[in-house]
């Protein structure tokens, strides 16, 4: 990509001045390294230009950039104050991907709400609000998963408080419509989830509809990502990360993960809130800290079943359904499968109720029976360790 | 042939399609057990989940294809060109990969276990997570080895595999399981092998000259005649380890674990010994000129006419050493 070396630098210039370039930083830092580094001497050992040029050649296009920095804002346990991060990066960044006169630049300040500059043509993409590239983005993904039916009915059944079995008629309506419809009845997550299960659990395929409305309450999380800027400033204590997947290694090489279980995080960061920390408690993980031998595990897996497989049904659990789009792909190969056991035992769950959680996203795989032997072998092979 | 005549008329009982044209074929999920598709083009082909067990594939074109999660267990696919091919959780559980050419290729958490690997050429590959227990990598000829080079194998797991000979050069075995592999006359220079396992390995010959080595485990391995000039093995544990006629000349070997390791005739000329573990290590004929034994504890060491002149001696503990001229040190 060509970039406009004066722009590039006002870009740059300006990211390195803001009141938060520490955590703009760590954002960049995280999507390029693969792992969370909360050390601002190892963040800044890395500079400004060197992590912009690196994000943009790893995110080809502003969509890949918006999504993945809102995809990584909603696994940290401050959404809040990253999501105004988000934005700001989003911003700036996103005048790399066009040839965006530099008389447009900082149309977004910290305090102030976004303002949309007119709409031109060539410029479309990096014009429209972030909720309809998220919105984009997610009819693109539910559009491609083989229950598509079915999520259509639940959507428009919810949308529109009655049932309808013929699908063109929903089509005639338009997936996106529908969906931003949802988002508009319901305020809030909470509010979705209870639209979507008073639909789902009334139908005869309760079981299969309650997994199509998490899937799509998951799917639409992204639309309910705060970007409030004020609220960003309510915070001034440090942000603490007690992931407990992450290393302060500053190694890079390592392919980390970061994913946090969200129900989680809202927690830590209540208990933040009411009692700051002076010093962050980062857990950190060594490796060498396991109690199993992780070789052993994964042998224990692979000679019996299909490795891919297995990795997708970890992830699934994990992460969210596996609707096998680019991104899906791409984010699976950052992973290896001894790093997604690791994050299943890093729960602490009772094996009754991983059991439980595999067999259900192996049910909702392709091929069924296939996926099920699968989860079978990773349930056996985890027995033998918890 | 496009997709549906081969489906067809593999259905029908014919298995032999040697040859066959089919660049950019989809065949996801395709069950073509045992199939003879040697010398084919499947260049490009979409083979995701495919059912390849026992399948012929000798010196098929599979350059670029997608062969994510496909099985291919004792496939034969020797000779055949994988370059940049993805087989991501791959299925080669036993398959005969002999001269295969799968440089560039993504083998993410593979499964190769048992597999053959004799004379494949596997530089540049990704073979991070994957499982390659007991295959064989084993030099049979002077010309003719496995190239691993530059491969990254960054928590592989090799245990017992037969690696004598292979070209690891620059590879990546950081936190790979190497535990009793025989890695024989093995080119490691510049290989990065922290934290790695090699309890028991066989490393005789071996040539890990620059190679860095933080905190790998060496306990019970056999080093003898290795060439470790320039290594980085700060922490690195070498407990019991066989060492004799080892070449670490300015090796950093500080805070190493050397206690009861053998390691008569050694060269450690201007390594860096600081802080390092001894104990009762058999040092016959060392030849220890300008190293650094700063802190370095060498009680019950057997010292017999190692070459001590010129070493840094400062804080280091003798008690019950035999000295060079064989007294025990009191």
């Amino acid at each position: 990509m060509q970039l406009s070396a004066s722009v590039f630098d006002e870009v740059v210039q300006y990211l390195n001045t803001h009141e938060e370039t520490l955590r703009i930083k760590k954002l960049i830092f995280c999507i390029c390294k693969k792992y969370w580094e909360n050390d601002p001497s190892i963040v800044n050992s890395v500079s400004t230009e060197a992590l912009i040029q690196e994000l943009i050649y790893l995110k080809p296009s502003s969509e890949q950039l918006t999504f993945t920095v809102y995809k990584l804002v909603k696994t940290l346990n401050r959404p809040k104050v990253y999501g105004a991060v988000a934005k700001v990066i989003i911003d700036e960044v996103g005048k790399l991907y066009s040839n965006t006169p530099a008389t447009l630049l900082h149309k977004t300040e910290f305090v102030t709400s976004a303002v949309e500059t007119k709409p031109n043509l060539e410029f479309v993409e990096q014009n429209l609000s972030e909720e309809q590239i998220i919105l984009v983005k997610i009819t693109n993904d539910l559009a491609n998963h083989p229950e598509i039916e079915r999520l259509k009915k639940l959507i428009f059944a919810t949308a529109k408080n009655k049932w309808e079995n013929n699908v063109e008629i929903i089509n005639s309506y338009g997936l996106k419509k529908l969906i931003w419809t949802l988002r508009q009845n319901n305020p809030t997550k909470l509010k979705l989830k209870e639209s979507l299960y008073r639909i789902a659990e009334n139908i005869n395929k309760k079981t299969l509809y309650v997994a199509i409305a998490d899937l799509i309450i998951d799917q639409m999380d992204s639309l309910y990502v705060p970007i409030n800027l004020n609220e960003a400033q309510v915070y001034d204590t440090k942000i603490i990360h007690v992931q407990p997947n992450v290393k302060s290694s500053a190694n890079a090489s390592e392919q980390d993960t970061l994913i946090i279980d969200y129900n989680e995080s809202q927690i830590v960061t209540e208990l933040n809130l009411v009692k700051p920390v002076t010093s962050p408690p980062i857990t950190t993980n060594n490796g060498s800290k396991r109690d199993y031998d992780p070789f052993e595990l994964h042998l224990d897996i692979v000679q019996f079943t299909n490795p891919l497989r297995a990795k997708i049904i970890l992830y699934s659990v994990l992460f969210h359904p596996w609707d096998q789009s680019g991104q899906d792909w791409s984010i699976l190969s950052s992973y290896t499968l001894d790093d997604l056991l690791e994050q299943i035992l890093q729960k602490h769950c009772p094996l009754k109720e991983i059991e439980t959680r595999l067999y259900a996203a192996a049910k909702l795989l392709p091929d069924q029976d296939t996926s099920l032997q699968t989860a079978g072998i990773i349930v056996q092979a985890l027995q033998r360790i918890i | 042939m496009n997709k549906k005549e081969l489906i067809d008329r593999y259905a029908s009982g014919e298995t032999i399609f040697s040859g066959s044209k089919l660049p950019g074929i989809n065949l996801v999920g395709a069950d073509l057990i045992g199939i003879t598709l040697n010398e084919a083009d499947l260049h490009g082909a979409n083979l995701l989940f495919s059912y390849l067990n026992r399948a012929i594939l000798t010196q098929a074109n599979l350059v670029g294809a997608n062969l994510s999660g496909a099985s291919l267990n004792q496939a034969d696919l020797s000779g055949a060109d994988l370059r940049s091919a993805n087989l991501h959780g791959v299925l080669l559980q036993g398959a005969n990969l002999r001269e295969t050419d799968i440089t560039l290729a993504i083998l993410l958490d593979a499964n190769l276990i048992g597999a053959d690997l004799r004379g494949a050429d596997l530089s540049g590959a990704n073979l991070t997570g994957a499982c390659l227990r007991g295959t064989n990598m084993r030099q049979e000829k002077k010309s003719y080895n496995t190239n691993l080079q530059a491969a990254n194998l960054y928590k592989a797991d090799l245990q017992g595999a037969n690696m004598k000979g292979v070209d690891l050069a620059r590879a990546n075995l950081s936190g790979a399981n190497l535990k009793e592999v025989n890695l024989r006359d093995a080119d490691l220079r510049k290989a990065d092998l922290s934290g790695a396992n090699l309890k028991g390995a066989l490393l005789t010959d071996a040539n890990l000259v620059g190679a860095k080595l933080v905190g790998a485990n060496l306990s019970g391995a056999n080093l003898v005649r290795a060439k470790m000039m320039h290594t980085e093995v700060m922490g690195g544990n070498f407990q019991s380890a066989i060492m004799t006629h080892a070449m670490l000349s300015r090796a950093n070997l500080s805070q190493a674990n050397l206690s009861l390791a053998r390691m008569n005739h050694a060269d450690l000329s201007r390594a860096n010994l600081s802080g390092a573990n001894f104990v009762e290590a058999e040092l016959i004929e060392v030849f220890f000129a300008r190293a650094n034994l700063t802190g370095a504890d060498l009680r019950n060491a057997n010292l017999t006419r190692a070459e001590l002149m010129s070493a840094n001696l400062t804080g280091v503990n003798l008690r019950g050493a035999i000295m060079p001229d064989g007294r025990v040190n009191n």
